[in-house]
């Protein structure tokens, strides 16, 4: 039986997320097509470059924030229905929907507002918002809505869990729903640090009633939270990796025990690891960043595993149809299936980006990229294609199962993962080598007229050349989403029954839960763990500075 | 500390410190049959760019003993206006200008040869102000210095000598971006109309038609998964040797090493200058 | 738990990589390139004083400019604002090649970046922060600096210069 059939309600809330979550794509996909051709000068029609910076913020915002985690709800709501076989849509669930829902209406206005002069709304802060910079109260209103309603979202989760562990109290946690609250229980310790700065300081201040806030006490608070969530939105994609795609690949996943280690090493490792993203910040010791770096550097062991066993699956799966040889069994795969083409590129994509964020984490280096046009080029190839290209593909897998409708269009569908993977090799291999030449990021225009000095050299290739590149690289990125938004619909609007291409068969892993240790399960003592190393890495330099002042040395709000 | 070498801001100030006429950047003078001119000062054509907040109007103070000018009003994006931005005034008015934002200053273009105004050139906020009295007649031009390329100008013009636009013609209008900027555009554009034109017509709609019927007859058969994929070799937990990874996770290995020294030690420590303490 | 040989070798590479990236980082800090990051080293300020240009108010910053410390270790104080840098934007900052700088640089009102394009030399500009870094500037060369943490509507004009002049021609910074 289908999953629309057998779970209706919840088929129905995650169409909703989805519904949201593409919407969102879909604008802030066009919002990035015309950065890409102002930023490089190749058109700057659209938007004057004051008005850039509302394309970016609503760029960031509704991809990063809203995009992401409207499909993560959703998706993990299939998660945990299916693996617990339980129904887990009720009122609690819809509560979290419309409670996400009015937090992504109310940010995006006050962005949106940002285009109409004279209304005097305007949240021109980014995707980051850091302070002094001051956005409109709604804005910070709304993504605390957002946040908080994800926390409604695990809540959820979590309660199915307790009611299926009543029910079956000596079973090992199913493998997705493990995954589903590992990675909450992760998003729990590190939005706490967001949700702090933004209802403690930033709406107070932003409506009058505190006149100042730190800005670095605030900015850290930020990055306590800004790299966990960069695992919030790639362990989903891990989710599907490791269950998925060796199904998608004809074979099985290799281990269970060895994913239930890595998504603990994540809940473990994250969050201790934020000065990383202030390795150039005045205020902060030394010291504090060098552990940072080492956390970050032992964090990259769950990846790198990740990128074993999950091609060790495929190659199963390729060897299980027929595939011979140490490289040519990869011509054995499904190239022909845009699930598999999409989750397989992203992977392979990944495991570049995964390179830059090392070069990121290098303490020292970061002295030759930081903020320059290679961060945006590394995290095009992380959130942008690990999670986004998976986050589409698996949506012809299982958008036929939770809709009862046969996927159309299936030739655009299997461009598009191919055209999106082209597009992004040139959009961030330029940008990357722009950055070495000192490219800054974040910035409305192409050239420094007047100011001698200013001059970008590549190594690789000219400046000129790179630009092309990436005006080229984000159209054809454009195009393939706008490829990916034409099946979906067409999807939607089909009429629902017939047999469908797909079937939600997840065959057992070779290794199996049975050889898991049960600690691995044991979620209250990973979860002390954690807690107790954020203290370690973050407790004293946030002490320091609660203790010479919460809101001191303190800057008033900046309207932008 | 100042050093009016280098940039060609600094050069103009040298030479109106210098007491010269400002000749170099070809703006505003009074010209030779009586009449002043802003020449392309408020233009695009002039460093800083156009200027938001000036509608081609001057704003006749004349008759008027006090005349005041808000620094830093609403304009060009922001509080990055001079406002109002061109006035005309009697010789002897005082001008107060009157800071309503933070982070500007004053800093004169150009102005007539024997005026001698030295604008205020440290950076001020909200609540300050400024007086200078306008003795002499003629064209005076002038800037904040942070957000210049923001377009913040203004001009004060003393007197009752004819405003006249510039004797040059206006500005010819270039596409942004080139001609690669043309040329892709073009094609976007193109193919984007072609791909309109093509749904819009008979064949777009006979397509859709087709699908639809397609869709329909699809769907006629009772909801139902398709079966699942047969392997051709089954292969158990003791069958199966990942050894293509293991090929594979070798190459990316020796990658990762290679990227790694390069962009460390070529890269990063042959970049120049590096901080050290 | 059994885990495959091949990936347990794996393990083992990645271990090997994760700590020869340490070990390459920490040799790059101690060894002969000697790299420190950015620190607490330069103090706190009142962002409010800087905006006022009081400079008088703080021990940990002073006027705008470059100052000598000693025979050939230059002090350069400049502050960061929306949207220039001061000294840098207006006039260029001026050092003589083959000296010490030390770089003092502060916000009054956002978060901003100074970079100098095409070098190692990048940080963070925090209101309120005083940010501290020793550069060498062996060459004569004419260098640019950007703003890369955006600012504001301005963000994309908020460059200036840094000029390591030849040392007979230096003009010399003021008295410390």
């Amino acid at each position: 039986m289908t999953f629309v059939e057998e779970y209706p309600d919840d088929a129905k809330l995650i169409r909703a997320c989805f519904a949201v979550s593409f919407g969102a794509l879909g604008i802030g996909g066009l919002f990035g097509l015309i950065q890409a051709l102002h930023r490089t000068g190749v058109f700057q029609g659209f938007v004057s470059s004051s008005d850039y910076y509302t394309v970016l913020t609503g760029h960031g915002v509704l991809l990063a924030l809203v995009f992401t985690t409207f499909f993560i709800a959703g998706f993990f709501v299939w998660a945990v229905t299916r693996s617990l076989e339980q129904s887990i849509a009720g009122r609690l669930a819809w509560t979290w929907f419309w409670l996400m829902m009015v937090g992504t209406v109310l940010a995006a206005v006050a962005i949106l507002a940002g285009f109409v002069p004279g209304l005097g709304i305007s949240a021109d802060v980014l995707f980051t918002f850091y302070a002094p910079m001051a956005a409109h109260p709604i804005f910070y209103i709304g993504a605390a809505l957002i946040i908080v309603g994800s926390w409604i979202a695990g809540a959820n989760y979590f309660l199915a869990y307790r009611r299926w562990r009543a029910a079956h109290p000596d079973e090992r946690i199913p493998l997705q729903t493990f995954m589903v609250l590992t990675t909450f229980l992760m998003w729990y310790l590190s939005s706490a640090g967001v949700a702090v700065e933004v209802v403690v300081f930033l709406i107070p201040w932003s409506l009058g009633l505190i006149q100042t806030v730190d800005p670095l006490l605030t900015r850290t608070l930020f990055w306590y939270f800004g790299h966990p969530v960069v695992y919030f939105w790639l362990l989903p994609a891990y989710v599907v990796w490791y269950t998925i795609l060796p199904k998608l690949s004809g074979g099985r996943l290799l281990s269970d025990p060895l994913a239930r280690v890595v998504f603990v090493l994540f809940l473990l490792l994250s969050t201790p690891t934020g000065f990383h993203h202030q390795y150039l910040d005045p205020g902060i010791a030394e010291g504090f960043k060098f552990v940072a770096m080492t956390n970050t550097m032992f964090l990259l062991l769950p990846s790198l595993m990740t990128a074993f066993t999950v091609v060790a699956s495929m190659e199963h799966g390729a060897r299980q149809r027929g595939g011979k040889g140490y490289v040519s069994w990869l011509r054995s795969l499904p190239w022909d299936e845009p699930a598999f083409v999409g989750i397989a590129l992203s992977g392979l994509m990944f495991a570049a980006g995964g390179f830059s964020g090392m070069v990121n984490a290098g303490l020292n280096l970061n002295y030759l990229i930081h903020n320059t046009i290679w961060v945006p080029g590394h995290f095009h190839l992380t959130v942008g294609t690990a999670f986004a290209l998976t986050a589409m593909a698996v949506t012809y897998w299982l958008f036929p199962q939770i809709s009862g409708k046969r996927l159309q269009l299936k030739t655009a569908a299997l461009v598009q993962p191919y055209l999106w993977f082209f597009g992004m090799t040139l959009m961030s291999n330029a940008m990357h080598r722009a950055g070495l030449a000192g490219v800054p990021r974040r910035t409305a225009e192409p050239m420094y007229p007047d100011t001698p000095g200013v001059v970008f050299e590549g190594v690789v290739g000219g400046i000129g050349e790179m630009r092309l590149q990436i005006a080229i690289g984000g159209t054809l990125l454009f195009v393939s989403l706008c490829l990916f938004l034409a099946v979906i619909g067409a999807t939607w609007l089909a009429p629902r029954g017939g047999t469908l291409d797909v079937n939600g068969v997840i065959p057992e892993p070779l290794s199996g839960a049975e050889a898991a240790p049960r600690v691995l399960d044991n979620l209250w003592l990973w979860t002390a763990i954690a807690v107790v190393l954020v203290a370690l890495t973050y407790g004293i330099p946030l002490w320091a500075w609660i203790v010479d002042g919460v809101l001191t040395p303190g800057s008033p709000p900046i309207p932008v | 500390m100042t050093d009016g070498r280098t940039t060609r801001r600094g050069l103009l100030r040298g030479a109106v410190a210098a007491g010269g006429i400002a000749a170099a950047s070809g703006t505003a003078a009074g010209q030779q049959d009586g009449t002043v001119t802003y020449g392309d000062w408020f233009t695009g054509e002039a460093e800083g760019g156009a200027v938001g907040n000036y509608d081609g109007t001057t704003v006749d103070e004349r008759g008027s003993s006090s005349v005041t000018i808000q620094v830093g009003s609403e304009g060009n994006g922001g509080p990055y206006a001079f406002g109002p931005a061109a006035v005309r005034v009697d010789p002897g008015t005082t001008v107060t200008f009157d800071w309503v934002s933070d982070t500007h200053n004053i800093v004169v273009e150009s102005q007539p040869g024997e005026a001698g105004w030295a604008g205020h050139e440290p950076i001020e906020n909200t609540g300050f102000a400024y007086e200078h009295t306008f003795e002499t007649e003629g064209v005076y031009l002038y800037y904040c210095q942070p957000h210049l390329p923001l377009g913040m100008k203004a001009a004060i013009v003393v007197g009752d000598a004819e405003l006249v636009a510039p004797s040059e013609g206006g500005p010819t209008w270039t596409w942004p971006g080139g001609d690669i900027g043309v040329a892709f555009m073009g094609l976007l554009v193109g193919t984007a109309g072609l791909a309109v034109l093509l749904m819009a017509s008979g064949e777009g709609a006979s397509a859709v038609g087709r699908w639809r019927a397609a869709a329909a007859e699809a769907a006629s058969s009772p909801l139902a998964e398709a079966d699942p994929e047969e392997p051709r070799t089954e292969l158990g937990h003791d069958d199966f040797d990942p050894f293509g990874t293991a090929a594979l996770i070798v190459l990316y290995f020796l990658i990762l090493v290679v990227l790694w020294v390069f962009v460390y030690f070529v890269e990063f420590l042959g970049n120049g200058p590096t901080v050290i303490g | 738990m059994e885990v495959h040989r091949y990936e347990r070798l794996w393990i083992a590479a990645s271990l090997l990589i994760v700590v020869a990236w340490i070990g390459t980082v920490t040799w790059g800090a101690v060894g002969p390139p000697g790299i420190q990051m950015i620190d607490d080293a330069g103090g706190t300020v009142d962002a409010g004083a800087i905006a006022d240009s009081d400079y008088g108010a703080t021990d940990t910053f002073r006027e705008p400019g470059v100052y000598q410390v000693s025979e050939n270790h230059y002090a350069v104080y400049v502050v960061a604002r929306q949207f220039e840098f001061e000294p840098g934007s207006a006039a260029a900052i001026e050092v003589p090649a083959g000296s010490r700088v030390t770089l003092y640089v502060t916000s009054p009102d956002v978060i901003h970046g100074f970079s100098v394009v095409g070098t190692n030399v990048n940080a963070m500009v925090i209101p309120g922060q005083v940010t501290q870094m020793t550069v060498d500037f062996e060459e004569p060369a004419t260098h640019g600096i950007v703003c890369n943490e955006y600012c504001g509507a301005g963000h994309h004009t908020m460059a200036g210069t840094i000029e390591v002049v030849p040392a007979d021609e230096f003009e010399g910074g003021d008295a410390a």
